[in-house]
């Protein structure tokens, strides 16, 4: 498994998980609980993609801009 | 393929689901345990008002005929009673404080047993049954919440146990 699929089933994995552990949680009345479950899910999910968009970013640079 | 991090992550979800299961536990048992304990305190009223038995007989009587772990506060304050006639309030707070960590009940479950136990032995039969019906009430009150919270929380924690589990796999894979 290459590392750019293996990140797509990790955020794709991730967010389901979130989906689900929102609905279970809201089902039992833990209305806000779950928003910040949802919060937490987003910043995983937005870790994981600094990383990818920090090394395109860097790709780009020595592509391009080479002095 | 590598087994190390297959084995790894079988690991963390098998722990974070036996905590999930660990804290459901706890909603599952609270409403047995608090009608065994209403069992307990209608047996003792059954004593109390139709034999008349003397309260440290009585209480040992009633722990021979219920489940554990209130079995244990009966039988402790039992114990406590029989050796230099302590009083039945002091005898329900040794058995409950030496007894109440085995058990998933809250102070507040506690809390009626030992406000019953304040008027043991020490007024007329027709109050000590009103105190016996004001507990039996306070109790039957609490185990219609606990059941609501066993309805509400018990499969929650299941999915949150096991969830947090794959989470975390995910995000260290």
């Amino acid at each position: 498994m290459t590392p750019e699929i293996r990140a797509v089933l990790q955020i794709a994995g991730i967010g389901f998980l979130v989906a689900f552990l929102h609905t279970a949680l809201r089902q039992s009345g833990k209305e806000e609980f779950a928003h910040w479950m949802t919060l937490v899910g987003f910043v995983a999910v937005f870790m994981i993609v600094l990383g990818y968009v920090d090394r395109l970013y860097g790709e780009i640079q020595r592509v391009f801009l080479i002095q | 393929m590598n087994w190390e991090k297959v084995l790894g992550a079988a690991f963390v979800v098998a722990s974070c689901t036996a905590m999930g299961y660990q804290v459901s536990r706890v909603y599952r048992l609270r409403p047995l345990q608090l009608s065994e304990l209403a069992r307990a305190l209608r047996l003792l009223q059954a004593e109390i008002e139709y034999t008349a038995t003397p309260l440290p007989v009585a209480l040992s009587r009633v722990s021979e005929q219920i489940k554990p772990p209130v079995q244990g506060v009966f039988a402790a304050a039992a114990e406590k009673m029989k050796e230099r006639d302590n009083g039945p309030k002091l005898a329900f707070t040794y058995g409950v404080q030496s007894n109440s960590s085995q058990s998933v009940l809250k102070n507040q479950d506690w809390s009626a047993l030992l406000n019953l136990s304040e008027t043991l032995g020490s007024t007329d039969i027709l109050h000590q049954s009103r105190e016996f019906q004001a507990a039996l009430l306070h109790m039957e009150s609490m185990r219609e919440q606990a059941t609501e919270a066993q309805r509400r929380y018990e499969r929650l924690w299941q999915y949150l146990g096991i969830l947090t589990g794959l989470f975390v796999v995910l995000l260290l894979y």
